[in-house]
């Protein structure tokens, strides 16, 4: 039951965390206001699902949502401090996200809801292991997430744009390739996975106020497994969701929340570019 | 004899005729900054008397803030390092506070300095990653160490039995009861003034050129012999301190100690202020406080003048909230300098009137 | 210009018997799979006007870089003043007298000329952080005896009128000079001078050389300088030394090193040229 929930989180964290990174990578900004795209998809899920009966269809809804609020966050917010201090940026997205959070509560008045989510039926697997259908179909998701985004980064135009524009920006924009319009795109499929991530936590767990609580510790898994590598965070997720679980159950709940920023500051000691992450360039005279 | 007198004009205040004449404070120079000083002055101490309780409150509470901005300013703005954990070096001095009054009753006089060492000693270890880590990484790790001073502040609340906060008595100084908003709007804005006071000697003086050398280009202050791992890690200790000893006055103010008072959401209404105010100035440590306090306050009394839908004024904090950071992102687009660069506009406007020739500024930050 | 210079070196007859204040020996670095400099060694004289020229990316800044102390060698040593300061941290070095300016600047945009010149005392200035944040007594008496060295500085490099201006706002000519009055301020024994003459006019290049010639008069300090203006550096130059792909080509004066077919070749390519006059 432990192994269950923690694999589940896991997948939720590492598809969190690699909203995260996609953004990080194009843009070098760090997303602060990830939390907030995650409670607010998270609501729009609840009440999509209520209006409409296909789940399929009001997750497309969210999706689109989400990728066209990342991208239009980029294009009137982010691009227009482009050549500012790290800082702005950060503080840029942390007042975006007090924005959003005002606007959700505004709106959906922050009540604990859950996402309809029709049959929940359980198999047993070998090894005493429960799964529900839900968690299978969480865990099929991600999975699903990742080999599109691998293929995506891999074999088409624009992901192998975003990899270039990624490495290099200026080389990048030299060859003839809008880094605004790559990063803009970057910012949408980051803002569409914490969508889909936030309509799994719907499905699995509720949408409430805190769940914002979740997206951070899932920056954490972004920073572990390296802010610019997708992959890592799959592994950085695993860790961090089986310590987080381990101490709720065997420790307390107050150290469960503390355990992943004690994580990441030893990382950010002894591996500070993550498990799998490139090391940043240091100045030259 | 007559050449002689025509000869004796009077000194002009902006001409300094030695060194030590130029390293003084140039605010307060000129015959009328003299003057707005004094009326400042008079104005400051009518100010709680006059005012509604109401107001001197907020008042205090923008002294408070402009404390804590300061010293975030003094890490961000003036050495360049960022620090999202601020609000945990704020609570350790409140949980400071709180032991030492609660558990073992000392005076406020031990208490205060107590809290600004533990301060100190936890900037020394959140300065620590300074060494290899810049920017957003080392942001990260101090929001790390706002998680575990928050963690180990949350253990004690809890196993101390406090329930929702930890209740302090007033404390007293000396012979005089630190209780009421009156005696605190001074005790508050003297230590608000006095830190300016300091960090703007430190500005002027070795540590403070070191740190802003550190901050525009850091290979070329060590070779110019600046030893920055210690002047990272001083910048850290020195700002750490501060905050802490903020959050010790901060505790003492509010009678209550609670871990949910010292949250993220902290920190970024720090960050906001110096970045409405302007970074790397004290002045604009000071205006940012002050607007960024009495922004929700500000609200209430508009709100007061319309009448608003039911809806609205049910979730009004909300509304609060939104119009926070609707300011924060229309300064960061619209003056990313902040308030001090409007007010240095203001001013330069005046002082050339009636040429409209600006001195230059670099827009970079 | 030439003709207003003294004798060279001020004093030749005593150069065989000092001992060099900067002993570079067989340095080698490498970044990467890049050798950047492969067992160069040189000897700085007290008092000397060294300069250093070759073709971009022959590792002349990288040599500079070296003896700073902001890329530790691989191997090889570098003495200063007969002492190692192989592996020294950067401010460690620069406490012993190493002043140095930059290719490109590096100056501290925000601060102004006078802050900036102010800075490199640091190493004398004595001032911590109890003394500063009063800034009453020894702390603000310091600072006036810095800003007086500073003036001095700033009046022998013709800075004074920019003396409260934000270093950012300055031209490009004028910021190169901040950069020498900020590595003076620090009363070197040796400066590491690095491209001062780059992207300036004419008349700036003159100005520079008319400031290095006086600090090498004047006050003897040693100085190291890197400069493409090959008009420039020949004529006021003791020594030249020619780096080529890392390796240490000539030594000599500059006559010997201009003239000299291998250092014709790194510049110009295989086929030999007659040497321009």
């Amino acid at each position: 039951m432990l192994l269950a929930s923690i694999v589940v989180l896991a997948g939720i964290y590492a598809l969190l965390g690699s909203g995260f990174v996609i953004i990080y990578k194009a843009s070098r900004i760090l997303n602060f206001a990830h939390a907030e795209i995650v409670m607010l998809a998270g609501y729009l899920a609840v009440s999509l699902a209520v209006a409409i009966p296909f789940s399929a269809a009001s997750l497309l809804a969210v999706l689109c949502f989400c990728f066209v609020l990342g991208m239009s966050i980029y294009a009137i917010l982010i691009r227009p401090l482009a050549g500012y201090s790290v800082l702005s940026a950060i503080i840029l997205t942390v007042a975006v996200g007090v924005l959003l959070n005002a606007v959700g509560v505004f709106v959906w008045r922050g009540e604990m809801e859950v996402i309809p989510f029709g049959w929940r039926t359980y198999f047993s697997l070998p090894g005493n292991i429960r799964l529900s259908s839900i968690e299978f179909a969480t865990l099929g998701i991600v999975t699903l997430f990742y080999a599109c985004m691998g293929l995506f980064y891999r074999f088409t135009k624009i992901g192998q744009q975003m990899r270039a524009t990624a490495e290099n920006p200026l080389l990048a924009a030299q060859r003839g390739i809008s880094i605004y319009r790559i990063s803009g795109i970057a910012w949408g499929i980051g803002f569409a996975a914490a969508g889909l991530a936030a309509f799994l936590l719907g499905i699995n767990y509720a949408i409430s106020l805190q769940i914002g609580n979740i997206a951070v510790a899932a920056f954490v898994v972004a920073l572990i497994g390296g802010l610019d590598s997708l992959l890592g965070t799959i592994p950085a997720a695993f860790i961090i969701a089986a310590t987080e679980q381990l101490t709720i159950t065997y420790a307390n709940p107050r150290l469960g929340d503390a355990i992943p920023f004690i994580i990441m500051l030893m990382v950010l000691m002894f591996k500070p570019w993550g498990l799998l992450g490139t090391k940043e360039e240091l100045d030259r005279v | 004899m007559s050449d002689h007198k025509i000869l004796q004009y009077p000194k002009s205040p902006y001409l300094k005729t030695s060194y030590y004449e130029d390293t003084a404070i140039q605010a307060f120079d000129t015959p009328f900054r003299k003057k707005c000083l004094v009326i400042g002055l008079l104005f400051w101490v009518c100010f709680p008397f006059v005012a509604s309780s109401y107001v001197v409150h907020i008042a205090n509470l923008s002294a408070i803030a402009a404390i804590g901005a300061m010293s975030l300013n003094l890490l961000i703005g003036n050495t360049g390092l960022l620090s999202l954990g601020h609000a945990g070096f704020m609570g350790a001095g409140a949980f400071t506070t709180a032991i030492m009054t609660v558990q073992f009753g000392l005076p406020i006089w031990i208490v205060i300095p107590a809290s600004g060492i533990v301060g100190a000693l936890l900037g020394l270890i959140a300065g620590l990653p300074s060494f290899q880590l810049k920017g957003i990484y080392l942001g990260l790790s101090t929001l790390a160490i706002h998680h575990i001073i928050k963690y180990g502040c949350s253990e004690y609340q809890y196993y101390g039995g406090f329930g929702y906060g930890i209740v302090l008595e007033a404390p007293s100084l000396g012979p005089l009861l630190l209780a009421g908003k009156t005696v605190w709007f001074f005790v508050l804005w003297i230590s608000a003034f006095a830190t300016a006071l300091l960090i703007a000697n430190l500005l002027r003086s070795k540590p403070g050129r070191a740190w802003s050398a550190i901050r525009d280009r850091d290979i070329a202050a060590e070779v110019s012999g600046i030893d920055i791992g210690f002047y990272k890690i001083l910048a850290f200790v020195v700002s750490s301190s501060l905050i802490s000893m903020q959050g010790s006055l901060y505790a003492y103010y509010t009678a209550v100690v609670s871990v949910e008072e010292y949250s993220f959401g902290l920190t970024v209404s720090y960050l906001a202020m110096i970045i409405v105010g302007g970074l790397g100035s004290v002045l604009g440590s000071f205006l940012g406080a002050l607007l960024i306090t009495a922004l929700p306050y500000a609200l209430i009394i508009l709100a007061g003048l319309v009448d608003l839908s039911f809806a609205v004024k049910e979730h009004f904090s909300v509304i609060q909230t939104g119009v926070f950071g609707m300011v924060v992102i229309l300064f960061l687009l619209l003056e990313p300098l902040g308030l001090v660069e409007i007010w240095r506009r203001v001013r330069c406007y005046f002082e050339l009137w009636p040429f409209s020739y600006k001195p230059l500024t670099i827009i970079k930050r | 210009m030439s003709s207003n210079i003294p004798e060279r070196g001020g004093g030749g007859d005593s150069r065989g018997v000092m001992s060099p204040i900067l002993e570079v020996n067989d340095v080698s670095i490498a970044f990467g799979g890049l050798q950047a400099l492969s067992e160069v060694s040189f000897n700085v004289l007290p008092g000397e006007l060294l300069g250093i020229i070759g073709p971009n990316g022959a590792g002349k800044t990288v040599v500079l870089n070296c003896i700073n102390g902001i890329h530790p060698p691989d191997s090889g040593d570098i003495l200063f003043k007969g002492r190692s300061i192989r592996g020294l941290a950067c401010h460690k070095i620069a406490a012993l007298g190493i002043g140095r300016t930059f290719q490109h600047s590096e100056l501290f945009q925000r601060m102004t000329v006078m802050e900036n010149v102010i800075l490199g005392r640091h190493i004398y200035l004595k001032t911590n952080i109890l003394t500063g944040g009063i800034f009453w007594g020894p702390g603000r008496r310091e600072e006036v005896r810095a800003r007086e060295k500073a003036e001095m500085i700033m009046d022998f490099l013709e800075l004074t009128m920019y003396r409260k201006e934000k270093v950012g706002n300055l031209a490009y000519g004028i910021q190169k000079i901040v950069g020498l009055a900020r590595a003076l301020a620090g009363e070197p024994r040796l400066i590491l001078v690095d491209e001062l003459g780059t992207g300036l006019m004419r008349q700036e290049k003159e100005d520079v050389a008319r400031f290095l010639l006086r600090i090498h008069h004047e006050s003897k300090t040693a100085i190291v300088w890197i400069e493409h203006d090959m008009q420039l550096i020949t004529e006021i130059c003791d020594r030249l030394i020619c780096l080529s792909f890392g390796r240490k080509i000539k030594e000599g004066t500059p006559e010997e090193v201009i003239a000299d077919p291998e250092v014709i070749e790194s510049y110009l390519g295989k086929r030999s040229h007659t040497v321009p006059d």
